[in-house]
Protein backbone atom coordinates (compact mmCIF):
# COMPACT_ATOMS: atom_id res chain seq x y z
CA UNK A 1 0.00 0.00 0.00
CA UNK A 2 2.81 2.35 0.91
CA UNK A 3 4.34 1.83 -2.50
CA UNK A 4 1.14 2.91 -4.18
CA UNK A 5 0.72 5.90 -1.96
CA UNK A 6 4.32 6.71 -2.75
CA UNK A 7 3.72 6.48 -6.46
CA UNK A 8 0.70 8.73 -6.19
CA UNK A 9 2.48 11.12 -3.87
CA UNK A 10 5.42 11.29 -6.19
CA UNK A 11 3.35 12.41 -9.12
CA UNK A 12 1.57 14.83 -6.88
CA UNK A 13 4.54 16.48 -5.29
CA UNK A 14 6.39 16.35 -8.55
CA UNK A 15 3.66 18.39 -10.13
CA UNK A 16 3.39 20.71 -7.20
CA UNK A 17 6.97 21.31 -6.19
CA UNK A 18 9.66 22.63 -8.42
CA UNK A 19 12.56 24.84 -7.57
CA UNK A 20 15.94 24.73 -5.95
CA UNK A 21 17.53 22.13 -3.70
CA UNK A 22 15.99 21.50 -0.30
CA UNK A 23 18.07 22.24 2.76
CA UNK A 24 17.66 23.35 6.33
CA UNK A 25 16.53 22.09 9.72
CA UNK A 26 13.66 22.73 12.05
CA UNK A 27 14.32 24.99 15.00
CA UNK A 28 11.83 24.04 17.65
CA UNK A 29 13.66 23.86 20.96
CA UNK A 30 12.53 26.62 23.27
CA UNK A 31 13.54 28.12 26.60
CA UNK A 32 10.65 28.73 28.98
CA UNK A 33 10.57 31.23 31.83
CA UNK A 34 7.71 31.81 34.20
CA UNK A 35 6.82 33.63 37.41
CA UNK A 36 3.55 33.55 39.26
CA UNK A 37 1.84 34.69 42.40
CA UNK A 38 -1.17 33.00 43.87
CA UNK A 39 -3.42 33.83 46.78
CA UNK A 40 -5.56 31.59 48.92
CA UNK A 41 -4.84 29.02 51.59
CA UNK A 42 -1.21 28.30 50.68
CA UNK A 43 -0.45 31.43 48.71
CA UNK A 44 2.96 32.57 47.59
CA UNK A 45 5.29 33.07 44.71
CA UNK A 46 6.59 30.66 42.11
CA UNK A 47 9.27 30.80 39.45
CA UNK A 48 10.37 28.34 36.81
CA UNK A 49 12.95 27.98 34.08
CA UNK A 50 12.91 25.16 31.57
CA UNK A 51 13.71 23.87 28.13
CA UNK A 52 11.16 22.20 25.89
CA UNK A 53 11.23 20.14 22.69
CA UNK A 54 14.98 19.52 22.88
CA UNK A 55 15.78 16.83 20.28
CA UNK A 56 17.49 13.88 22.01
CA UNK A 57 17.27 10.08 22.18
CA UNK A 58 15.30 10.00 18.96
CA UNK A 59 12.53 12.11 20.43
CA UNK A 60 11.98 15.38 22.28
CA UNK A 61 13.07 16.05 25.83
CA UNK A 62 11.75 18.75 28.12
CA UNK A 63 13.07 19.65 31.53
CA UNK A 64 12.38 22.34 34.08
CA UNK A 65 13.29 23.51 37.53
CA UNK A 66 10.93 25.60 39.59
CA UNK A 67 10.81 26.84 43.16
CA UNK A 68 8.52 23.88 43.84
CA UNK A 69 9.66 20.97 41.71
CA UNK A 70 12.08 19.44 39.21
CA UNK A 71 10.46 18.09 36.06
CA UNK A 72 11.55 16.02 33.08
CA UNK A 73 9.63 14.67 30.13
CA UNK A 74 10.28 12.67 27.00
CA UNK A 75 8.05 12.39 23.96
CA UNK A 76 8.40 10.55 20.73
CA UNK A 77 6.18 10.50 17.69
CA UNK A 78 5.93 8.98 14.26
CA UNK A 79 3.99 10.99 11.72
CA UNK A 80 2.60 9.27 8.65
CA UNK A 81 1.28 12.10 6.46
CA UNK A 82 -1.52 12.17 5.51
CA UNK A 83 -2.75 9.08 7.36
CA UNK A 84 -2.05 9.85 11.01
CA UNK A 85 0.44 9.90 13.85
CA UNK A 86 1.52 7.79 16.81
CA UNK A 87 2.83 9.58 19.88
CA UNK A 88 4.18 8.36 23.20
CA UNK A 89 5.11 10.54 26.14
CA UNK A 90 6.30 10.11 29.73
CA UNK A 91 6.60 12.86 32.33
CA UNK A 92 7.97 12.88 35.85
CA UNK A 93 8.06 15.60 38.48
CA UNK A 94 9.62 15.56 41.93
CA UNK A 95 8.26 18.09 44.42
CA UNK A 96 10.92 19.80 46.50
CA UNK A 97 8.77 19.23 49.57
CA UNK A 98 8.70 15.49 48.77
CA UNK A 99 6.44 13.42 46.58
CA UNK A 100 6.47 12.57 42.91
CA UNK A 101 4.08 12.61 39.97
CA UNK A 102 4.55 10.28 37.00
CA UNK A 103 2.40 10.07 33.93
CA UNK A 104 2.50 8.48 30.53
CA UNK A 105 0.42 8.93 27.46
CA UNK A 106 0.05 6.88 24.32
CA UNK A 107 -1.96 8.23 21.44
CA UNK A 108 -2.44 7.28 17.87
CA UNK A 109 -4.64 7.98 14.92
CA UNK A 110 -4.72 6.26 11.58
CA UNK A 111 -7.35 7.23 9.05
CA UNK A 112 -10.77 7.23 10.78
CA UNK A 113 -9.67 5.85 14.18
CA UNK A 114 -7.98 7.63 17.09
CA UNK A 115 -7.08 6.17 20.48
CA UNK A 116 -5.66 7.93 23.51
CA UNK A 117 -4.48 6.28 26.71
CA UNK A 118 -3.21 8.20 29.71
CA UNK A 119 -2.16 6.89 33.09
CA UNK A 120 -0.67 8.59 36.12
CA UNK A 121 0.48 7.81 39.61
CA UNK A 122 1.27 10.46 42.20
CA UNK A 123 2.16 10.98 45.83
CA UNK A 124 1.78 14.75 45.78
CA UNK A 125 -0.98 16.98 44.39
CA UNK A 126 -0.83 18.73 41.03
CA UNK A 127 -1.10 22.04 42.85
CA UNK A 128 2.17 21.47 44.72
CA UNK A 129 4.03 21.20 41.41
CA UNK A 130 2.14 23.91 39.55
CA UNK A 131 -0.01 26.13 41.79
CA UNK A 132 -2.27 27.24 38.94
CA UNK A 133 -2.91 23.72 37.57
CA UNK A 134 -6.12 23.18 39.52
CA UNK A 135 -7.81 26.14 37.84
CA UNK A 136 -7.14 25.05 34.24
CA UNK A 137 -10.10 24.79 31.90
CA UNK A 138 -9.66 21.01 31.71
CA UNK A 139 -10.44 19.49 35.10
CA UNK A 140 -7.29 18.39 36.97
CA UNK A 141 -7.33 15.69 39.66
CA UNK A 142 -6.66 17.53 42.91
CA UNK A 143 -6.03 14.53 45.17
CA UNK A 144 -2.85 14.33 47.23
CA UNK A 145 -2.03 10.79 46.15
CA UNK A 146 -3.44 8.07 43.98
CA UNK A 147 -3.53 6.61 40.51
CA UNK A 148 -5.60 7.78 37.58
CA UNK A 149 -6.23 6.65 34.04
CA UNK A 150 -8.00 8.08 31.08
CA UNK A 151 -9.07 6.29 27.93
CA UNK A 152 -10.52 7.93 24.85
CA UNK A 153 -11.52 6.63 21.45
CA UNK A 154 -12.78 8.51 18.42
CA UNK A 155 -14.13 7.00 15.25
CA UNK A 156 -15.00 8.99 12.20
CA UNK A 157 -18.28 7.54 10.97
CA UNK A 158 -18.47 9.96 8.06
CA UNK A 159 -16.91 13.25 7.11
CA UNK A 160 -19.25 15.15 9.42
CA UNK A 161 -19.92 12.63 12.19
CA UNK A 162 -17.56 11.28 14.86
CA UNK A 163 -18.46 8.67 17.48
CA UNK A 164 -16.64 9.11 20.79
CA UNK A 165 -16.26 6.89 23.84
CA UNK A 166 -14.12 7.28 26.91
CA UNK A 167 -13.53 6.48 30.52
CA UNK A 168 -11.98 8.31 33.47
CA UNK A 169 -10.69 6.21 36.33
CA UNK A 170 -9.12 7.09 39.64
CA UNK A 171 -10.79 9.47 42.03
CA UNK A 172 -14.20 9.43 40.37
CA UNK A 173 -14.78 6.59 37.92
CA UNK A 174 -17.01 7.33 34.96
CA UNK A 175 -17.61 6.57 31.33
CA UNK A 176 -18.82 8.64 28.41
CA UNK A 177 -20.27 7.88 25.00
CA UNK A 178 -21.43 10.34 22.42
CA UNK A 179 -21.36 11.74 18.94
CA UNK A 180 -19.92 14.90 17.44
CA UNK A 181 -21.14 16.48 14.28
CA UNK A 182 -20.32 19.57 12.36
CA UNK A 183 -21.44 21.82 9.61
CA UNK A 184 -19.05 23.76 7.45
CA UNK A 185 -20.25 27.26 6.70
CA UNK A 186 -18.92 28.32 3.31
CA UNK A 187 -19.46 30.94 0.69
CA UNK A 188 -19.05 30.37 -3.04
CA UNK A 189 -16.37 32.41 -4.75
CA UNK A 190 -17.02 34.05 -8.12
CA UNK A 191 -15.65 31.89 -11.00
CA UNK A 192 -12.00 32.55 -11.81
CA UNK A 193 -10.92 33.87 -15.14
CA UNK A 194 -10.00 30.98 -17.41
CA UNK A 195 -11.90 28.39 -15.38
CA UNK A 196 -12.71 25.24 -17.33
CA UNK A 197 -16.44 24.67 -18.01
CA UNK A 198 -16.42 21.38 -16.04
CA UNK A 199 -14.72 22.89 -12.97
CA UNK A 200 -16.73 23.01 -9.79
CA UNK A 201 -17.04 26.48 -8.29
CA UNK A 202 -14.46 27.19 -5.59
CA UNK A 203 -15.79 27.80 -2.11
CA UNK A 204 -14.24 29.61 0.81
CA UNK A 205 -14.88 28.51 4.39
CA UNK A 206 -16.24 31.20 6.70
CA UNK A 207 -16.72 29.13 9.82
CA UNK A 208 -17.56 25.79 11.36
CA UNK A 209 -20.42 24.85 13.61
CA UNK A 210 -19.77 21.81 15.81
CA UNK A 211 -22.25 20.04 18.07
CA UNK A 212 -21.81 17.34 20.68
CA UNK A 213 -24.31 15.01 22.34
CA UNK A 214 -23.76 12.13 24.72
CA UNK A 215 -24.15 10.49 28.09
CA UNK A 216 -21.84 10.56 31.13
CA UNK A 217 -22.33 7.96 33.82
CA UNK A 218 -20.32 6.95 36.86
CA UNK A 219 -19.72 7.64 40.54
CA UNK A 220 -21.90 10.55 41.66
CA UNK A 221 -22.72 11.51 38.12
CA UNK A 222 -25.37 10.52 35.62
CA UNK A 223 -26.53 12.84 32.91
CA UNK A 224 -26.85 13.71 29.29
CA UNK A 225 -24.27 16.02 27.81
CA UNK A 226 -24.63 18.49 25.01
CA UNK A 227 -22.49 21.18 23.52
CA UNK A 228 -22.03 23.52 20.61
CA UNK A 229 -19.03 25.37 19.19
CA UNK A 230 -18.62 27.97 16.54
CA UNK A 231 -15.23 28.55 14.95
CA UNK A 232 -14.82 31.46 12.55
CA UNK A 233 -11.99 31.71 10.04
CA UNK A 234 -10.84 34.85 11.85
CA UNK A 235 -9.79 32.69 14.80
CA UNK A 236 -12.84 33.47 16.95
CA UNK A 237 -13.95 30.30 18.70
CA UNK A 238 -16.95 30.00 21.00
CA UNK A 239 -17.79 26.86 22.94
CA UNK A 240 -20.51 25.92 25.40
CA UNK A 241 -21.08 22.49 26.99
CA UNK A 242 -23.59 21.33 29.60
CA UNK A 243 -24.36 18.23 31.61
CA UNK A 244 -27.88 17.70 32.91
CA UNK A 245 -29.01 14.74 35.02
CA UNK A 246 -31.41 13.85 37.81
CA UNK A 247 -28.92 14.93 40.47
CA UNK A 248 -26.20 16.55 38.47
CA UNK A 249 -25.71 19.76 36.56
CA UNK A 250 -22.63 21.32 35.03
CA UNK A 251 -21.74 23.94 32.45
CA UNK A 252 -18.49 24.98 30.81
CA UNK A 253 -17.79 27.69 28.28
CA UNK A 254 -14.87 29.31 26.52
CA UNK A 255 -14.18 32.15 24.13
CA UNK A 256 -11.06 32.25 21.98
CA UNK A 257 -10.86 35.76 20.64
CA UNK A 258 -8.29 34.98 17.94
CA UNK A 259 -5.58 37.48 17.11
CA UNK A 260 -7.08 40.30 19.13
CA UNK A 261 -3.67 41.53 20.32
CA UNK A 262 -2.08 41.52 16.85
CA UNK A 263 -0.74 38.85 14.49
CA UNK A 264 0.33 35.66 16.24
CA UNK A 265 -1.47 36.53 19.46
CA UNK A 266 -4.18 34.64 21.30
CA UNK A 267 -6.73 35.46 23.97
CA UNK A 268 -8.84 32.90 25.77
CA UNK A 269 -11.47 33.37 28.41
CA UNK A 270 -13.00 30.33 30.12
CA UNK A 271 -15.26 29.33 32.96
CA UNK A 272 -16.37 25.95 34.27
CA UNK A 273 -18.97 25.15 36.89
CA UNK A 274 -19.07 21.39 37.49
CA UNK A 275 -20.32 20.71 41.04
CA UNK A 276 -20.72 17.02 40.19
CA UNK A 277 -16.93 16.64 40.14
CA UNK A 278 -15.69 15.31 43.48
CA UNK A 279 -11.91 15.09 42.93
CA UNK A 280 -11.28 18.21 40.87
CA UNK A 281 -11.91 21.87 41.45
CA UNK A 282 -15.62 22.27 40.54
CA UNK A 283 -15.57 26.02 39.87
CA UNK A 284 -12.79 27.34 37.64
CA UNK A 285 -12.33 30.46 35.56
CA UNK A 286 -9.47 32.13 33.82
CA UNK A 287 -8.05 34.39 31.17
CA UNK A 288 -5.03 33.38 29.10
CA UNK A 289 -3.35 35.61 26.55
CA UNK A 290 -0.20 35.30 24.47
CA UNK A 291 1.53 37.55 21.98
CA UNK A 292 4.86 37.61 20.15
CA UNK A 293 7.57 39.69 21.80
CA UNK A 294 11.22 40.06 20.85
CA UNK A 295 11.56 36.78 18.93
CA UNK A 296 9.63 34.85 21.55
CA UNK A 297 6.19 34.76 23.02
CA UNK A 298 4.96 36.37 26.20
CA UNK A 299 1.98 34.94 28.04
CA UNK A 300 -0.27 36.09 30.84
CA UNK A 301 -2.56 33.77 32.71
CA UNK A 302 -4.99 34.89 35.41
CA UNK A 303 -7.12 32.15 36.93
CA UNK A 304 -8.92 31.09 40.04
CA UNK A 305 -11.43 28.69 41.45
CA UNK A 306 -13.30 27.26 44.38
CA UNK A 307 -12.48 23.74 45.54
CA UNK A 308 -14.83 21.00 46.77
CA UNK A 309 -14.34 22.09 50.41
CA UNK A 310 -15.32 25.66 49.57
CA UNK A 311 -11.90 27.33 49.73
CA UNK A 312 -11.18 29.80 46.99
CA UNK A 313 -7.90 30.55 45.31
CA UNK A 314 -6.58 32.70 42.53
CA UNK A 315 -3.31 33.32 40.77
CA UNK A 316 -1.53 35.23 38.03
CA UNK A 317 1.34 34.01 35.90
CA UNK A 318 3.65 35.69 33.44
CA UNK A 319 5.58 33.45 31.03
CA UNK A 320 8.09 33.96 28.25
CA UNK A 321 8.97 31.32 25.67
CA UNK A 322 12.04 31.88 23.52
CA UNK A 323 12.56 29.53 20.56
CA UNK A 324 16.22 28.72 19.94
CA UNK A 325 17.38 29.01 16.34
CA UNK A 326 15.20 29.54 13.33
CA UNK A 327 11.50 29.25 13.88
CA UNK A 328 9.28 28.35 10.97
CA UNK A 329 6.05 28.63 12.90
CA UNK A 330 3.63 30.50 10.65
CA UNK B 1 17.24 7.91 -20.18
CA UNK B 2 20.39 5.95 -19.48
CA UNK B 3 18.79 2.51 -19.40
CA UNK B 4 19.03 0.21 -22.42
CA UNK B 5 16.04 0.72 -24.69
CA UNK B 6 13.29 -1.83 -24.18
CA UNK B 7 11.08 -3.24 -26.88
CA UNK B 8 8.12 -1.22 -25.68
CA UNK B 9 10.19 1.94 -25.73
CA UNK B 10 11.27 1.20 -29.26
CA UNK B 11 7.66 0.63 -30.29
CA UNK B 12 6.69 3.88 -28.65
CA UNK B 13 9.51 5.60 -30.44
CA UNK B 14 8.26 4.14 -33.71
CA UNK B 15 4.87 5.57 -32.91
CA UNK B 16 6.41 8.97 -32.34
CA UNK B 17 8.28 8.74 -35.63
CA UNK B 18 5.02 8.18 -37.47
CA UNK B 19 3.72 11.55 -36.32
CA UNK B 20 4.48 14.32 -38.82
CA UNK B 21 7.86 15.79 -37.96
CA UNK B 22 6.55 19.30 -37.29
CA UNK B 23 4.92 18.15 -34.06
CA UNK B 24 7.29 15.33 -33.14
CA UNK B 25 7.72 15.12 -29.39
CA UNK B 26 9.67 12.73 -27.28
CA UNK B 27 8.73 11.98 -23.71
CA UNK B 28 11.74 14.03 -22.67
CA UNK B 29 10.61 17.03 -24.74
CA UNK B 30 7.20 16.91 -23.05
CA UNK B 31 8.71 16.63 -19.56
CA UNK B 32 11.00 19.57 -20.32
CA UNK B 33 8.06 21.68 -21.43
CA UNK B 34 5.98 20.82 -18.36
CA UNK B 35 9.02 21.52 -16.21
CA UNK B 36 9.56 24.88 -17.90
CA UNK B 37 5.87 25.82 -17.61
CA UNK B 38 5.91 25.05 -13.89
CA UNK B 39 9.13 26.91 -13.27
CA UNK B 40 7.70 29.93 -15.06
CA UNK B 41 4.64 29.94 -12.81
CA UNK B 42 4.66 31.93 -9.59
CA UNK B 43 2.00 29.68 -8.11
CA UNK B 44 0.02 26.64 -9.17
CA UNK B 45 -3.14 25.12 -7.79
CA UNK B 46 -5.31 22.24 -8.90
CA UNK B 47 -7.70 19.61 -7.67
CA UNK B 48 -7.19 15.88 -8.08
CA UNK B 49 -10.30 13.75 -7.89
CA UNK B 50 -11.22 10.24 -8.84
CA UNK B 51 -10.99 6.71 -7.52
CA UNK B 52 -8.14 4.69 -6.13
CA UNK B 53 -7.77 1.14 -4.85
CA UNK B 54 -4.95 1.97 -2.51
CA UNK B 55 -6.00 -0.71 -0.06
CA UNK B 56 -8.40 -3.43 -1.14
CA UNK B 57 -11.63 -1.77 -2.22
CA UNK B 58 -11.80 1.26 -4.49
CA UNK B 59 -12.47 4.52 -2.74
CA UNK B 60 -13.04 8.11 -3.68
CA UNK B 61 -9.99 10.32 -3.60
CA UNK B 62 -10.30 14.08 -3.78
CA UNK B 63 -7.80 16.69 -2.75
CA UNK B 64 -6.53 20.09 -3.72
CA UNK B 65 -2.90 21.00 -4.20
CA UNK B 66 -1.54 24.53 -3.94
CA UNK B 67 2.08 25.34 -4.55
CA UNK B 68 4.56 28.19 -4.86
CA UNK B 69 7.41 26.46 -6.70
CA UNK B 70 10.06 29.14 -6.17
CA UNK B 71 9.53 28.95 -2.39
CA UNK B 72 9.50 25.15 -2.35
CA UNK B 73 6.15 25.16 -0.62
CA UNK B 74 3.17 22.94 -1.32
CA UNK B 75 -0.14 22.44 0.45
CA UNK B 76 -2.37 19.43 0.05
CA UNK B 77 -5.88 19.39 1.46
CA UNK B 78 -8.11 16.32 1.43
CA UNK B 79 -11.84 16.32 0.63
CA UNK B 80 -12.22 12.55 0.30
CA UNK B 81 -12.10 9.77 1.44
CA UNK B 82 -14.06 10.64 4.59
CA UNK B 83 -11.32 9.12 6.75
CA UNK B 84 -8.83 11.69 5.47
CA UNK B 85 -11.15 14.58 4.71
CA UNK B 86 -10.02 17.94 6.11
CA UNK B 87 -6.53 16.62 6.76
CA UNK B 88 -3.89 19.00 5.44
CA UNK B 89 -0.24 18.45 4.59
CA UNK B 90 2.05 21.45 4.14
CA UNK B 91 5.60 20.82 2.97
CA UNK B 92 8.38 23.33 2.56
CA UNK B 93 12.13 23.04 2.40
CA UNK B 94 12.46 22.76 6.18
CA UNK B 95 9.53 20.80 7.47
CA UNK B 96 6.38 18.87 6.74
CA UNK B 97 3.34 19.85 8.78
CA UNK B 98 0.34 17.58 8.90
CA UNK B 99 -3.03 18.63 10.32
CA UNK B 100 -5.19 15.76 11.54
CA UNK B 101 -8.83 16.71 11.75
CA UNK B 102 -9.92 13.78 13.93
CA UNK B 103 -7.54 14.57 16.77
CA UNK B 104 -7.04 18.30 16.07
CA UNK B 105 -3.28 17.84 16.01
CA UNK B 106 -0.52 19.28 13.87
CA UNK B 107 2.54 17.07 13.45
CA UNK B 108 5.83 18.69 12.55
CA UNK B 109 8.54 16.61 10.90
CA UNK B 110 11.76 17.94 9.44
CA UNK B 111 11.87 17.39 5.70
CA UNK B 112 15.22 15.67 6.10
CA UNK B 113 13.85 13.28 8.73
CA UNK B 114 10.75 12.62 6.65
CA UNK B 115 12.91 11.36 3.81
CA UNK B 116 13.82 8.38 6.03
CA UNK B 117 10.28 7.79 7.23
CA UNK B 118 7.12 6.21 5.93
CA UNK B 119 3.98 7.54 4.28
CA UNK B 120 4.33 10.53 1.99
CA UNK B 121 7.52 11.26 3.91
CA UNK B 122 9.04 8.11 2.46
CA UNK B 123 9.80 10.15 -0.61
CA UNK B 124 13.23 11.62 -0.97
CA UNK B 125 12.28 15.27 -0.88
CA UNK B 126 15.72 16.30 -2.00
CA UNK B 127 14.82 14.78 -5.36
CA UNK B 128 11.82 17.04 -5.79
CA UNK B 129 13.78 19.97 -7.14
CA UNK B 130 12.17 19.53 -10.52
CA UNK B 131 9.93 17.24 -12.48
CA UNK B 132 12.93 16.37 -14.62
CA UNK B 133 15.12 15.17 -11.75
CA UNK B 134 12.12 13.49 -10.13
CA UNK B 135 11.48 11.50 -13.25
CA UNK B 136 15.14 10.58 -13.57
CA UNK B 137 14.32 7.64 -11.30
CA UNK B 138 11.77 6.46 -13.84
CA UNK B 139 11.72 5.14 -17.33
CA UNK B 140 9.30 7.43 -19.10
CA UNK B 141 7.85 6.80 -22.49
CA UNK B 142 5.24 8.41 -24.69
CA UNK B 143 2.26 6.06 -25.07
CA UNK B 144 0.03 8.04 -27.39
CA UNK B 145 -0.74 11.41 -28.87
CA UNK B 146 -4.26 12.54 -29.70
CA UNK B 147 -5.95 15.76 -30.76
CA UNK B 148 -5.08 18.52 -33.19
CA UNK B 149 -2.19 20.96 -33.17
CA UNK B 150 -2.28 23.28 -30.19
CA UNK B 151 -4.67 20.99 -28.32
CA UNK B 152 -2.70 17.76 -28.39
CA UNK B 153 -3.00 15.39 -25.51
CA UNK B 154 0.07 13.31 -24.71
CA UNK B 155 -0.06 10.17 -22.61
CA UNK B 156 3.17 9.39 -20.76
CA UNK B 157 3.92 6.24 -18.84
CA UNK B 158 6.48 6.11 -16.04
CA UNK B 159 7.96 2.86 -14.72
CA UNK B 160 10.29 2.90 -11.72
CA UNK B 161 13.88 2.00 -12.62
CA UNK B 162 14.38 0.29 -9.27
CA UNK B 163 12.25 -0.81 -6.36
CA UNK B 164 9.97 -3.78 -6.00
CA UNK B 165 6.87 -2.19 -7.49
CA UNK B 166 5.88 -2.86 -11.05
CA UNK B 167 2.99 -0.38 -10.98
CA UNK B 168 3.04 2.08 -13.82
CA UNK B 169 2.02 5.70 -13.60
CA UNK B 170 0.35 7.25 -16.63
CA UNK B 171 0.11 10.99 -16.93
CA UNK B 172 -1.93 12.80 -19.56
CA UNK B 173 -0.40 16.12 -20.56
CA UNK B 174 -2.21 18.75 -22.61
CA UNK B 175 -0.26 20.86 -25.02
CA UNK B 176 -2.49 23.80 -24.07
CA UNK B 177 -0.51 25.12 -21.13
CA UNK B 178 1.71 22.03 -20.80
CA UNK B 179 -0.09 20.75 -17.75
CA UNK B 180 -1.31 17.36 -16.54
CA UNK B 181 -5.02 16.62 -17.00
CA UNK B 182 -5.25 13.04 -15.70
CA UNK B 183 -3.15 10.63 -13.70
CA UNK B 184 -3.55 6.88 -13.67
CA UNK B 185 -1.71 4.20 -11.74
CA UNK B 186 -1.92 0.80 -13.39
CA UNK B 187 -0.65 -2.53 -12.07
CA UNK B 188 1.56 -4.72 -14.24
CA UNK B 189 -1.52 -6.88 -14.82
CA UNK B 190 -3.24 -3.87 -16.36
CA UNK B 191 -5.62 -3.26 -13.44
CA UNK B 192 -6.36 0.39 -12.72
CA UNK B 193 -5.27 1.19 -9.16
CA UNK B 194 -5.92 4.89 -9.31
CA UNK B 195 -7.55 7.16 -11.85
CA UNK B 196 -7.53 10.83 -10.99
CA UNK B 197 -8.58 13.83 -13.00
CA UNK B 198 -6.84 17.16 -12.66
CA UNK B 199 -9.36 19.97 -12.39
CA UNK B 200 -9.44 23.66 -11.48
CA UNK B 201 -5.86 24.01 -12.72
CA UNK B 202 -4.83 27.58 -12.06
CA UNK B 203 -1.57 29.40 -12.51
CA UNK B 204 -0.61 32.70 -10.85
CA UNK B 205 -3.82 33.09 -8.88
CA UNK B 206 -1.97 35.10 -6.22
CA UNK B 207 -1.35 32.47 -3.55
CA UNK B 208 0.61 33.61 -0.51
CA UNK B 209 3.11 31.66 1.59
CA UNK B 210 1.15 32.60 4.72
CA UNK B 211 -2.06 31.31 3.18
CA UNK B 212 -0.47 28.03 2.17
CA UNK B 213 1.01 27.51 5.64
CA UNK B 214 -2.21 28.32 7.49
CA UNK B 215 -3.39 25.54 9.79
CA UNK B 216 -6.01 25.61 12.58
CA UNK B 217 -4.56 27.62 15.44
CA UNK B 218 -6.07 25.66 18.32
CA UNK B 219 -4.49 22.36 17.24
CA UNK B 220 -2.01 20.56 19.49
CA UNK B 221 1.51 20.68 18.05
CA UNK B 222 3.37 17.35 17.98
CA UNK B 223 7.04 17.60 17.03
CA UNK B 224 8.78 14.53 15.76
Amino acid sequence: MTKRWTALALVLWGTALTGTALTGTVGATALDFGVSYHGGAQGGGWARVGVSDFPALGGRVSAGLSTRAAEVGYGRSLALPPLGVVTARVDAAVALTGGVRMSSRLGGSVGPVALNLWAAGFSTSAGRIDPLALWNFDATDSRERGVAADLRARYRVSRTLIAVAGGEFGGQNMGTVGVEGRRELTRTLPPEEGAQPGDEPETEPVGTLTWRAGVRAGQNVLGVTGGVSYAAESGLNLGLDALVGPKAFGITGSVDAGELLGPGSSVRLYAAYEPWRTTTTPLRAGLAATRPLGGGEVGLNVSGGRSVDGTTGYGARLTYTLPLGESTQP
Amino acid sequence: MSNPPKLTSILALCGVLLIPSASAQTAQDIISKVDAAQKAARDISFRLSGNASLESSPQKIDFTVKSIPAQNIARLQFNAPDALADNIVVADKNEIRQYLFLTNQVTVTSTKKAADGAGFGGLDFTQLSSVASLLSQYDVKLLSTTGTAGKRLYQLEATPKKGNTTDKTRVFITEAGWRPTRIQIVSSAGKSLADLNVGNYKVNSGLSVTGLKQLPKDAEIVRQ
